[in-house]
């Protein structure tokens, strides 16, 4: 009898607080870390769940992250959307290429 | 043989006698200074002349003298600082009349200067120094020996008069221009003073050929929070002008920091010219004011009124009527004229070569003025006006200018009964990264309370424009924030140069969306270029009223 094969680790991305300008950077760091410590073509979780405020700074860091993700033939989905960050990936015309995990 | 006529001499037709002086006087003009070049031709005007003394005083335009500066035969009247004055004796006659003297008797009635007749000088002979008709000086010859001086000597004299002339007006503008910039660096100020609440914007011009003249323009703050704003014109030009200015600048600043305002300050400015600025002459505009800088106190000593521009009505002329020009007609009592200057309003201060042509009566000029001045900012206005009046001419003149408005930070966006009421506050942030979620929360702070959903948008719109302010910048910014009943109004002014563009990203492009998303969301929006030295300024309005709209499409 063999062990079931181990899930692949989750690469999963909390953030919280304000993504501004002063976060955006930090997001892309601990963002590309993940990417690179976990399974190759699992995708790339990033829960808002705690994000108190978003910027264009903010969307420079995901979509930052989605091509470091593309480059690698991985995916960033996006988790737990709080409305106004919705409303502005919408605003922004980005919406699309954010898929939202559940 | 008649000898040659020498007027008019040109290099080819020179005699040999005059050719030895001449290559002096054109070598020259590259190497020795003044001192060593006038000694020279003096060494030599002896050997031509066949005379013992040769000297040469040179006119100060200052004190109407003549001043010994060179001397062969007679270094006393050097070393003793003859002066002469013009009209007077000899040399001074020769000044006076610009026309060449020869003298048969030397003594007490035909001669000033003790020291020419107590040398034992029989026979004289000098010329005047012109070069267009501005006198720079005298040149003389002087013999021991009674043997007249000829028509022929005369002429010579006359020649030689000529060169001497252009090479000390070469030098003189050398050492003038030299001399003039170090003036002008001291004299102007250096930068405008920064006042919150008002924008400030000048420009100096000197006439042709000019490094400074008599005209300046000042803008300082006194302890007590006055701001005083000037411009002048010292009549004249060249550097004794601005010499006079700087005086007179300076006066009227020491003046104004007793507490006084205008017309007093200008009485006493005046009582100062009079009494030690002889035979100057100046007109003067100043203005003082207290924040927020909407009432005026103007008073005008003979100076062209200034511009008045709002944005509620037409461009005027300000209702204030001159006194008489300092040290014109002694001490007379000075009346201030009141301004009541809107939020947004400009005021325009000038010198009366940005509008005076040649060519035309001056009231043609104020009008081209009046047309070119609006109620921007000043550094536009400045821009515009200098583009409009002067183009691409020299000026005859030279122009001073000084612009003010009231900061129309928010004010300026509105109706002037709201804008009084309006709640406006002003910080300013280090470009650090940290300072886009501070701006955030003063917005919001200042803002007070707002239906969610604006408060949203005043948070993220505000984010854009400080983070923009940080990344572009580099230099600290200032957020000003008002409060309408229904409106939301956000300045942030960097030093970043002002260019401002609206991208287009694509999905996979992770800049460019900052400016976009206020676009979109703010009601209306816009980008004051401030000119060079002042940055920019991006400006949004936000309907902050219950119902939430949804953002507008862009092109």
């Amino acid at each position: 009898m063999t062990a079931p094969p181990e899930q692949p680790p989750a690469a999963l991305l909390h953030l919280s607080g304000d993504i501004d300008l002063a976060t955006a950077d930090d997001v892309v760091s601990r963002g590309a870390n993940l990417l690179t410590r976990s399974a190759p073509g699992v995708p790339l979780i990033v829960d808002l769940g705690g994000v108190t405020f978003l910027d264009s700074s903010g969307l420079s860091a995901l979509v930052r992250l989605r091509r470091t993700a593309e480059s690698q033939g991985r995916q960033v989905l996006l988790r737990d959307v709080p409305e106004r960050v919705a409303a502005l990936l919408e605003l922004s015309g980005l919406a699309e290429y954010f898929p939202t995990a559940n | 043989m008649r000898p040659l006529r020498w007027h008019g001499v040109t290099a080819g037709n020179v005699s040999p006698r005059l050719a030895n002086l001449l290559a002096v006087t054109d070598a020259g003009l590259t190497g020795m200074d003044i001192d060593e070049l006038l000694s020279e031709v003096l060494e030599r005007l002896r050997g031509i002349l066949d005379a013992d003394t040769a000297a040469v005083l040179l006119a100060d335009e200052g004190t109407n003298e003549l001043v010994a500066r060179a001397a062969r035969g007679l270094e006393e009247e050097v070393r003793q600082g003859v002066r002469v004055p013009i009209g007077v004796g000899f040399a001074g006659r020769i000044a006076a009349s610009r026309q060449p003297v020869r003298l048969h008797r030397v003594d007490e009635t035909t001669v000033a200067n003790p020291i020419l007749w107590g040398k034992g000088i029989q026979r004289m002979l000098g010329v005047p120094l012109t070069l267009g008709g501005t006198l720079l000086g005298v040149v003389h010859v002087g013999r021991l020996a009674p043997r007249d001086f000829t028509v022929d000597d005369e002429e010579l004299l006359q020649v030689a008069a000529e060169r001497v002339a252009a090479a000390i007006r070469t030098r003189q503008y050398a050492v003038e221009a030299a001399a003039a910039g170090m003036l002008e660096r001291s004299l102007l100020p250096v930068r405008l003073p920064n006042v919150r609440g008002l924008q400030l914007a000048a420009r100096y011009v000197p006439a042709e050929n000019r490094a400074i003249g008599g005209d300046w323009y000042d803008a300082f703050v006194l302890p007590d929070g006055a701001l005083w704003v000037i411009t002048g014109d010292v009549a004249g030009h060249g550097l004794h002008a601005a010499i006079v200015m700087g005086r007179v600048k300076s006066a009227l600043r020491a003046y104004a920091l007793l507490g006084d305002g205008p017309a007093r300050v200008l009485e006493l400015t005046d009582r100062k010219v009079e009494h030690f600025e002889i035979g100057a002459m100046v007109t003067i505009v100043c203005g003082r004011a207290y924040p927020p800088f909407a009432e005026w106190t103007i008073c005008s000593a003979g100076h062209l009124p200034p511009v008045v521009a709002t944005r509620e009505a037409p461009t005027t002329l300000a209702a204030v009527r001159p006194g008489p020009p300092l040290g014109t007609v002694g001490i007379v009592p000075r009346e201030d004229a009141h301004l009541e200057l809107p939020p947004g309003g400009l005021v325009l201060l000038y010198t009366d070569g940005l509008v005076e042509r040649r060519d035309e009566a001056i009231g043609a000029g104020l009008e081209r003025l009046r047309d070119a001045v609006r109620a921007a900012h000043p550094e536009t206005v400045s821009r515009e006006v200098m583009q409009h009046l002067v183009g691409s001419d020299t000026p005859l003149d030279d122009i001073a200018l000084l612009v003010l408005r009231r900061d129309p930070a928010v004010a300026g966006e509105m109706a002037p009964a709201e804008a009084a009421t309006a709640e406006l506050r002003v910080r300013e942030f280090a470009a650090h990264s940290d300072s886009t979620r501070a701006a955030r929360r003063f917005a919001l702070e200042v803002a007070g309370p707002l239906p969610p959903a604006a408060r949203d948008s005043l948070e993220l719109l505000v984010s854009e424009l400080a983070t923009n302010a940080v990344i572009h910048g580099g230099t600290p910014f200032r957020l000003a924030v008002a409060r309408r009943t229904s409106t939301v109004i956000v300045e942030v002014s960097d030093a970043g140069a002002g260019e401002v563009s609206l991208h287009d990203p694509a999905a996979s492009d992770p800049h460019g969306r900052g400016l976009r998303i206020v676009a979109r969301l703010a009601e209306s929006w816009g980008v004051h270029n401030n000119g060079p030295s002042f940055g920019k300024t991006v400006w949004f309005r936000l309907d902050v009223a219950g119902d939430a709209h949804p953002p507008r499409q862009l092109p």
